[in-house]
C-alpha cells in the first residue's frame, strides 16, 4: 500500500480529527435542517474557527459540515415540505406525503440511509478518480490550464443560471473584481488608488461571507415579518431504521442517484440540486410504479437523498485535483486550504500525498458519523427547526464580521464583505446568479496567469491554445457549454409556449 | 404580465449600470502602466479582454431589456421593506462603530436591535440574548481562537 494512503488515514482517523468531523456532521444536520440557512452559511460560522486550527482537523470539520448539511435538509424537506436545502427539494415531493400519512420515521430513515450510501459511493469514486485524474492534470501546460479554467468557467455559468448573459455578466464582474490588487505576473499595482489594503487584492472569502449571508439576513427577516419566525413541525417520528423489504426498494433507485450525482458533481457547477432532480425523474421512468411517485413513495426519496449527497464527493474530485471548486462549499475548502498555505490542485498529490489522503478519509468518516448522528439523534434534531430565527439571524451577522475580520486583523475586509454584502443583494434583485462571481474570484488568478504565461511562451501566438489536444477539448467543450445553455433556454421558451 | 416588465426595467437599469461602471474600469485600465518587456503582455491585457466581455454582456442585458420577451420565471422575492433596508443601515452603523467602541460595545445594542427586527418582543429575552450572544463569541474568538477582536472603550476593564 502506498505510505501516504497509509498516513492520510491515520491523520484523518486521530481523535482530534474525528472529533472535528463529528462535530462538523452534527453542526451540518443542524444548519442543514432549518430552513433558510444553508450549507454555505454554516461553513461561514465556523470558518473563523478553521483558521487557527491544523489543516487536517479543519477541512474534517468543514467535510463533515458539508456532509451533514446536505442530509440534513432532507430533514425540513420531509417534516415540513420546505427544503432545508435548494439540493432537497426533490426529496419533498414524497417525503412529505409519507410524512402526513404518518410515516414521518420511515421517510427520514429512508433519506439517512440513502445520503449514507450515496456518500459512501462517491467516496469510492473520490479515492479512486482523484489520484488518477491528479497524474493526468500534472501533464497540462499553460495553455491546457488556462483552457480547463475557462471550461470550468464557462460550465459553471451555463448550468447556474436561468439566462446564460446574466451568468457570464456574473463571472465577468468577478474577474474584473480579481484584477484588483498586484498582477499575478508582474506584481504591478492595478487598480489599488494607493490603497495598502488592496494590493493583495479581495480575499475571495471575504466576498463569499458578504454574497451569501447578508442577502440571506435581508431574506429571513422579510420573512421573519411575515410571521415565518421559527418553524414547528408536529408529526410524530416513530422507527426510524428502514426494514428489509424497505431496503431492497432501495436498491435500484439508490444505484441511479449514487452514479448520478457522482457523476454530476465532478461537473463544476451542476450541484445537488440538478442532480437530486435527474435522479429522480430517471427512477421514475425506470419505475414498475411510477404513478405512486409524488405520493410518498421510498423510491422518491431514496433517489434524490443518495444523488444530493453523491454530488459532495464528485465535487471534491475537481476540486483537490484540479484546484476548480463545483460549489459555493468546494470554493471555501479552497480557500481554507490556502489559508493554511495548501493549494488544491495536482500538485497536491504530488507534494503533499499524505494531507490529499486525509482529506479523503475524513469525508469517508464524515459519512459515517452522519449516519450515525442522524440514526441516533433525529428525534432530538428536529426539535431545532423551531429554534428562534430572532437568536439565530444576529449571531449569524455577528459571525460574517468576525469571519472576515479574522482573516487579517483587518476592519478593511469587514467593509469589503458589507460591500459585496450589497453586491449580492443587487444580483438577487437582477436575478443575476453569485456562483459564477464567487468561483471567477477563486479562479481568475490562476485563469489569468496561465494566459499570460502561455501567451509569453508562444511569443503571442494565439494558435497556441488550438494546437494543443487537451486545450483544445476544453476550448471545443466551453463553447458546446454556452451553445447548450442558449440551446436549452430556446427550448424551454418553446415548451412555455406550447403549454400557455 | 407583471413579472415580465419589472424584469425588464430591472435588466435596464443593471445594463446601464454595469455600462458606467465599466466605462470608468476601460479608464483606469488605460491608466495602467505599460511594461516594454518583450513578447509579454502587459498588465492591462486581461482587464482590457475583461472590458471587451463587459462591454459585450452589458450591450446584450441592455438589449434583452428594451427588445425581449423575458422568460416568465418567477423572480425571487422582493427585499424591498423598510425595515430590510434600516437593518442594512444598522449593520453599517456597528461595522463603523467597531473599532471604536469595541466587539462587546457595539454588539450588545446591535444584537438587541436585530432581535427585535426579527420579532423578538419579550425583553427579557432580548436583553439575555443581546448580552450573552456577543460575551459569548467574545471569549470563545478572543480566548478560544485567538482572534484579536477590539476591546475599544472596554480596553483597561477586559482582557
Amino acid at each position: 500500500m502506498n505510505p501516504e494512503i497509509l498516513e492520510g488515514f491515520l491523520q484523518a482517523s486521530l481523535p482530534m480529527s474525528m472529533i472535528a468531523t463529528a462535530t462538523g456532521s452534527l453542526l451540518g444536520l443542524v444548519v442543514g435542517m432549518i430552513p433558510g440557512m444553508t450549507i454555505s452559511t454554516g461553513i461561514i460560522i465556523v470558518l473563523p474557527a478553521t483558521f487557527v486550527l491544523d489543516p487536517v482537523i479543519s477541512i474534517s470539520l468543514l467535510l463533515g459540515l458539508y456532509v451533514g448539511g446536505m442530509m440534513g435538509g432532507s430533514f425540513a424537506a420531509v417534516l415540513l415540505n420546505i427544503p432545508g436545502t435548494p439540493s432537497a427539494s426533490a426529496t419533498a415531493m414524497d417525503g412529505y406525503p409519507m410524512s402526513v400519512r404518518g410515516e414521518a420515521g420511515r421517510a427520514l430513515g429512508t433519506a439517512i440511509v440513502a445520503s449514507f450510501i450515496g456518500g459512501l459511493f462517491s467516496f469510492c469514486c473520490l479515492y479512486f478518480i482523484a489520484p488518477l485524474l491528479a497524474e493526468i492534470a500534472l501533464q497540462f501546460r499553460a495553455p491546457d490550464l488556462f483552457s480547463l479554467l475557462f471550461f470550468g468557467l464557462t460550465i459553471i455559468c451555463s448550468f447556474a443560471a436561468k439566462s446564460l448573459v446574466k451568468g457570464l455578466l456574473s463571472a465577468v464582474i468577478g474577474l474584473m473584481l480579481v484584477t484588483i490588487g498586484q498582477d499575478p505576473v508582474m506584481g504591478t499595482a492595478r487598480f489599488t488608488f494607493g490603497e495598502v489594503n488592496l494590493m493583495a487584492g479581495v480575499h475571495f472569502l471575504t466576498a463569499m461571507i458578504g454574497l451569501f449571508a447578508v442577502p440571506q439576513l435581508v431574506e429571513n427577516l422579510a420573512g421573519s415579518q411575515k410571521g415565518q419566525s421559527h418553524t414547528r413541525t408536529q408529526s410524530r417520528i416513530a422507527s426510524v431504521l428502514p426494514d428489509l423489504k424497505q431496503l431492497l426498494r432501495m436498491i435500484k433507485p439508490v444505484s441511479i442517484g449514487s452514479f448520478t450525482g457522482s457523476f454530476l458533481g465532478i461537473l463544476p457547477g451542476v450541484g445537488g440540486p440538478i442532480a437530486a432532480f435527474i435522479s429522480y425523474d430517471y427512477t421514475k421512468k425506470l419505475s414498475r410504479n411510477p404513478q405512486d411517485f409524488g405520493k410518498g413513495c421510498v423510491e422518491g426519496i431514496a433517489a434524490p437523498e443518495s444523488a444530493n449527497n453523491a454530488v459532495t464527493g464528485g465535487a471534491l474530485i475537481p476540486m483537490m485535483t484540479l484546484g476548480i471548486p463545483g460549489d459555493p462549499v468546494t470554493a471555501i475548502l479552497i480557500g481554507a486550504l490556502m489559508i493554511h498555505g495548501l493549494s488544491p490542485g495536482p500538485l497536491l498529490f504530488m507534494e503533499r500525498g499524505d494531507f490529499a489522503y486525509s482529506v479523503i478519509f475524513a469525508f469517508f468518516w464524515a459519512n459515517i458519523f452522519n449516519l450515525i448522528i442522524a440514526l441516533s439523534a433525529v428525534r432530538l434534531l428536529v426539535k431545532l427547526l423551531s429554534t428562534p430565527k430572532a437568536l439565530l439571524m444576529p449571531t449569524i451577522a455577528i459571525l460574517c464580521v468576525v469571519g472576515s475580520y479574522s482573516l487579517r486583523n483587518n476592519f478593511f475586509d469587514v467593509y469589503v464583505m458589507f460591500f459585496f454584502g450589497l453586491l449580492g443583494l443587487a444580483m438577487r434583485w437582477l436575478d443575476m446568479p453569485v456562483v459564477p462571481l464567487l468561483l471567477a474570484l477563486v479562479l481568475g488568478g490562476q485563469l489569468e496567469e496561465h494566459l499570460r504565461v502561455a501567451l509569453t511562451g508562444s511569443r503571442g501566438d494565439v494558435s497556441i491554445f488550438f494546437t494543443s489536444p487537451v486545450s483544445l477539448l476544453f476550448l471545443i467543450l466551453s463553447v458546446f457549454s454556452i451553445f447548450w445553455s442558449f440551446y436549452a433556454a430556446r427550448l424551454g421558451k418553446k415548451s412555455q409556449q406550447m403549454t400557455a | 404580465m407583471g413579472n415580465q416588465s419589472h424584469m425588464s426595467f430591472r435588466n435596464v437599469t443593471a445594463a446601464a449600470v454595469l455600462l458606467a461602471v465599466t466605462v470608468i474600469y476601460a479608464y483606469l485600465t488605460s491608466q495602467l502602466p505599460a511594461r516594454t518587456l518583450p513578447n509579454t503582455p502587459d498588465p492591462s491585457f486581461f482587464p482590457w479582454i475583461n472590458t471587451v466581455l463587459a462591454l459585450v454582456l452589458s450591450g446584450a442585458l441592455l438589449y434583452q431589456g428594451l427588445f425581449l420577451k423575458q422568460n416568465n420565471y418567477p423572480l425571487e422575492e422582493d427585499t424591498k421593506s423598510s425595515s430590510a433596508y434600516l437593518a442594512l443601515a444598522i449593520f453599517l452603523v456597528f461595522l463603523i462603530a467597531l473599532p471604536y467602541l469595541g466587539f462587546i460595545l457595539a454588539a450588545v445594542p446591535f444584537v438587541a436591535v436585530f432581535m427585535w427586527f426579527y420579532g423578538e418582543q419579550r425583553k427579557k429575552v432580548l436583553i439575555t440574548g443581546a448580552l450573552v450572544i456577543p460575551v459569548f463569541l467574545y471569549l470563545l474568538f478572543r480566548h478560544g481562537f485567538g482572534v484579536m477582536l477590539p476591546r475599544g472603550l472596554l480596553a483597561g476593564l477586559i482582557s
